[in-house]
């Protein structure tokens, strides 16, 4: 599923999980119940990755999704990336 | 409320075909076949898991945004499930699947029909798909790397324990577009082979583990290495004789849709 991510920094981990959560819970009450929209996992910096709620991903692959404005206000001490880079084999 | 969670299966489980010959003839030498146009769930467009048409080994993708994406013609015109190459993958550590794929030293195959879409000046490694434990050194797995040119090629990998072991195809034989890769694995080393041609070699004893199986990038607990491209049919066997692994690809040439 193409989407970008939001990547926090690694000081804002309780800003990340807010922003995951609130996914998590608009995605279960809209479009999956009991679903998951999101993960939180640190990139190769140690910076905080969740996948952005908002184009291009979407449920069908036609319907613009536009995101909750109480949704993006979550995400104001991240920053919008198209990919992030992960940590190398363990 | 809008429910988008279709649960659509495609096709049944049982040995239903036409005639001629299938993967599923190969009887108890076919481990687990993975192939688009059968055995796909969805929510939207979304894969949430495919199943395998030899047993019925499922793998899955609970997240929504981790999820590939499933079209009745993404593979050019085929059924064919895309990977973004960012973090979408599907994984099975099913106690019944995990039981039956060959471990250790023990002999097995894997093949895939696939479309590979990163670019050539991408330096990354990406993992098709293959099974294994926490890392490079307990893991068989089928990859596209990049080569001088810069061209993506095919190859293999799998680990021995204390080292991770790769072979792949010349330089020259790009795995730009679509592709029959095959990846042998034997007790005393592993050949890759692409399109029926034979590729490289390496010698070495694989040790490994299976703690899940994996489609869209590597086997380590948190996947990384993902695949960028389109699924068609992903397939785990025991060791081959020339002539299944002639009827195989035979079967599987015409499934590059080219």
């Amino acid at each position: 599923m193409a989407n970008k991510v939001v990547i926090f920094p690694s000081s804002k981990q309780v800003e990340a999980q807010a922003y995951k959560a609130a996914c998590d819970a608009h995605f279960a009450a809209t479009f999956e119940p009991g679903g998951q929209f999101a993960y939180i996992r640190n990139d190769a910096f140690g910076q905080w990755v969740v996948p952005y709620y908002g184009h291009p991903w979407n449920m069908d692959g036609v319907t613009p999704f536009n995101p909750p404005a109480e949704i993006e206000a979550l995400r104001v001490d991240g920053v919008l990336h198209d990919f992030a880079v992960w940590p190398e084999e363990e | 409320m809008l429910n988008l969670s279709l649960g659509l299966s495609l096709g049944s489980l049982a040995t239903q075909r036409r005639g001629g010959w299938s993967p599923l003839d190969l009887g108890s030498k076919l481990i687990a076949w993975w192939d688009a146009s059968h055995g796909v769930t969805l929510s939207g467009n979304q894969v949430t898991a495919w199943t395998d048409r030899k047993s019925g080994h499922s793998l899955t993708q609970a997240t929504s945004s981790a999820r590939p994406t499933w079209s009745a013609t993404s593979f050019n015109g085929a059924p064919g499930l895309t990977f973004d190459g960012s973090d979408d993958e599907l994984t099975g550590t099913g106690a019944g699947l995990l039981a039956a794929l060959p471990s250790g030293s023990s002999p097995s195959e894997l093949w895939g029909v696939v479309q590979q879409d990163a670019p050539g000046s991408d330096a990354g490694v990406r993992h098709l798909g293959g099974y294994g434990g926490v890392g490079a050194l307990d893991r068989r797995i089928l990859t596209r790397s990049q080569s001088p040119g810069p061209v993506s090629t095919g190859g293999l990998q799998f680990g021995d324990g204390s080292a991770n072991r790769v072979a792949g195809m010349p330089d020259s034989a790009s795995l730009q577009s679509r592709h029959v890769m095959r990846g042998v694995y034997l007790s005393t080393g592993g050949t890759y082979h692409q399109d029926g041609s034979i590729g490289n070699t390496v010698a070495a004893t694989p040790a490994t583990t299976a703690s899940r199986l994996r489609i869209g990038g590597s086997t380590q607990a948190v996947a990384n290495l993902l695949w960028q491209g389109k699924v068609r049919d992903y397939m785990v066997t025991l060791p081959l004789t020339s002539d299944e692994a002639a009827k195989l690809l035979a079967f599987l040439l015409p499934r590059r849709a080219l």
